[in-house]
């Protein structure tokens, strides 16, 4: 273990690496900035251009941008009250309104403090904990690992939309896109319709780009011309109170602590996603805040919680891909597949075959957080003036990179037109609210679900009752169950309560 | 009760999404354009047909200064194509 440690800091602490994570968090930063972009779409666009690095300096790259993403977020929120991504919805409550009383540089300070904080403090607890659950996880047989898949897929369908079915639905939609190709027993193609192009099976770029990024930007001509916001200097009204002293800092720690443990937490359960993490950090603070009054008018601790919980989810989100090899959210999907482009599978197997890569994303994410305080704090300027700079400029230029990511992948056109074609598929997703994060997590895990139901079937010699020798099984299938019908209908509860909200009087 | 939410739209996730047909008809624009731009960059290189999808896009969005789709439209090409083409030494259209 030690000579992996030493190898895995001497591996970590080199220039390349501590450069891209530089590069990471900067675009990061920039693209949680920007209001309508976010770290996912980054990702999938810059995921081709990771290829020709070594695992460690990629990962190292993405997990960047994956950590300057959600705190670059908050920028966008507390200067011109639009979340610059979903989870710093909540940020906005308290953030705009201290901007508005001159004090936009303090809630900076807090909202980056709060993010560098908890990131820390969330990365310690991936690295505690995934050994021991990775040792558990390598007792576990393909039965075992069935059962959890079904869990994982159920969990995220249920916890991801606002329809359990449409969920289900889009996670069936991805597993059935996994399986065009070579039929891994036989060597026969399947569902590839002649073209020889998809015997490897979809290109993982054309799916992620085309539902993440260009999709999404389909989505944001919806907003059309004329989608405008506060576009008001943040330092034209800036007051003397504009500092965070250390006496407020002291003050808004126990807000920083509850948010992060809200986001380790929300962060391992699959599907939740950071945007929850936040609300729940946020209520938590305010409940237990001797002056929750002050909340949504400009508190501190707001801000503090809400960014806390929203940058713990990201290392909290990484630990079921380190321990069991499963992502729970896109951004996690889209890592697995940074890993697999590499021909690494994340889990438990990784962390016994190859502990030095494991150890040296670690020391990795653990700079990442320092870099990140560092970018942030140098940053800030400069990140409040890109966000004015409108997105009918920033836009096309990222449909451009949309069609150099899918063509990166495989130098040819066919990747390109079919990456456009999951766009289409993403918008409409959107449109009709089918969960694509199921879509992608069902497309991401795909073989490894193929693989273990044919080793459970093969195993238990398709009898079903031989499930009874295995308890660990029966546990995540009942659980599945249970979380399925108790997701859905808070679900159920909590439409019918915006139904009544919306109904028009008599 | 599948069939009655497959075709079930939006109803809350923070952002309205409108499905009037006026809405697809602009979807449906965005999306030849686009289309035709990447058509057009198999057909006559990147380095000439990545500055008209990005000039046209940018139309389309609203942008009317000049100065800047002409720099939008002229710099992240011409760095995005040194990059891949002397940096990661991978050919492009």
């Amino acid at each position: 273990m030690l000579e992996a440690l030493s190898q895995a800091i001497s591996s970590a602490l080199s220039w390349q690496v501590l450069w891209y994570l530089v590069i990471g968090v900067f675009i990061g930063y920039l693209v949680g900035a920007l209001p309508g972009m976010n770290r996912t779409t980054a990702i999938a666009l810059l995921l081709p251009f990771t290829v020709e690095l070594s695992p460690l300096v990629a990962l190292s790259f993405l997990i960047g941008i994956n950590k300057g993403g959600a705190a670059g977020s908050a920028v966008s929120a507390i200067l011109i009250n639009v979340p610059g991504e979903p989870s710093s919805v909540v940020t906005t409550l308290d953030g705009y309104p201290m901007s508005r009383q001159g004090k936009a540089r303090k809630a900076l300070q807090i909202g980056l403090l709060a993010s560098v904080v908890g990131d820390l403090f969330a990365t310690v607890v991936l690295i505690v904990l995934t050994a021991p659950l990775a040792k558990i996880a390598l007792g576990t047989g393909p039965i075992e690992l069935s059962a959890l898949l079904i869990f994982t897929m159920t969990f995220i369908a249920a916890a991801s939309g606002t329809s359990f079915y449409k969920g289900i639905l889009s996670g069936l939609m991805g597993l059935l896109l996994a399986t065009v190709g070579l039929d891994p027993e036989t060597g026969l193609p399947r569902l590839t319709f002649g073209y020889l192009e998809l015997q490897d099976g979809i290109p993982l770029l054309a799916v992620a780009i085309g539902t993440l990024a260009l999709a999404e930007i389909f989505v944001q001509t919806d907003r059309g011309r004329h989608g405008s916001y506060d576009r008001q200097p943040p330092s034209a009204n800036s007051t003397r109170d504009d500092h965070l002293s250390f006496a407020e800092f002291k003050a808004i720690t126990p807000a920083i602590f509850k948010g992060s443990i809200v986001g380790i937490g929300v962060g391992i359960l699959p599907g939740l996603g950071a945007t929850l993490s936040s609300f729940l950090g946020y209520n938590w603070v305010k409940r237990t805040s001797k002056t929750p009054e002050l909340f949504g008018a400009g508190a501190p601790e707001g801000v503090a919680a809400s960014e806390s919980a929203d940058n713990a989810s990201v290392p909290g989100s990484l630990v079921p891909v380190f321990a069991i090899g499963l992502p729970g959210s896109l951004s996690t999907a889209l890592l697995m597949g940074a890993f697999m482009m590499h021909g690494i599978t994340p889990g438990p197997f990784l962390l016994r075959d190859d502990s030095a890569l494991v150890y040296g994303i670690f020391i990795a994410m653990m700079m990442a957080s320092v870099v990140l305080l560092i970018v942030g704090y140098f940053g800030q300027q400069f990140f409040s003036k890109i966000i004015l700079a409108g997105d009918r400029v920033i836009l096309p230029v990222i449909v451009f990179f949309c069609f150099l990511g899918a063509y990166l992948e495989s130098a040819s056109m066919f990747s390109v037109f079919l990456m456009l074609g999951f766009a289409v598929a993403g918008y409409l997703m959107k449109k009709f609210d089918y969960s694509f994060v199921t879509f992608v997590v069902g497309y991401v895990l795909g073989p490894m679900a193929e693989l273990s139901f044919r080793q459970a079937a093969i195993l238990s010699d398709g009898n079903p009752m031989a499930l009874l020798n295995h308890p660990f099984a029966i546990f995540f299938l009942v659980l599945a169950v249970f979380s399925a019908w108790r997701l859905n209908k808070w679900n159920t509860e909590a439409l019918a309560k915006v139904d009544a909200k919306t109904k028009p009087n008599p | 009760m599948l069939g009655n939410c497959v075709l079930k739209p939006n109803r809350y996730q923070g952002q309205t999404l409108d499905l009037s047909w006026r809405r697809f008809f602009q979807f449906l624009v965005f999306l030849v354009t686009v289309a035709l731009g990447f058509a057009l960059i198999a057909r006559v290189g990147t380095l000439l047909g990545a500055p008209l999808l990005i000039v046209a896009i940018a139309l389309l969005m609203g942008e009317r200064s000049w100065l800047k789709i002409v720099a939008t439209a002229t710099l992240p090409v011409a760095a995005a194509y040194l990059l891949v083409r002397y940096v990661l030494l991978t050919s492009l259209p």
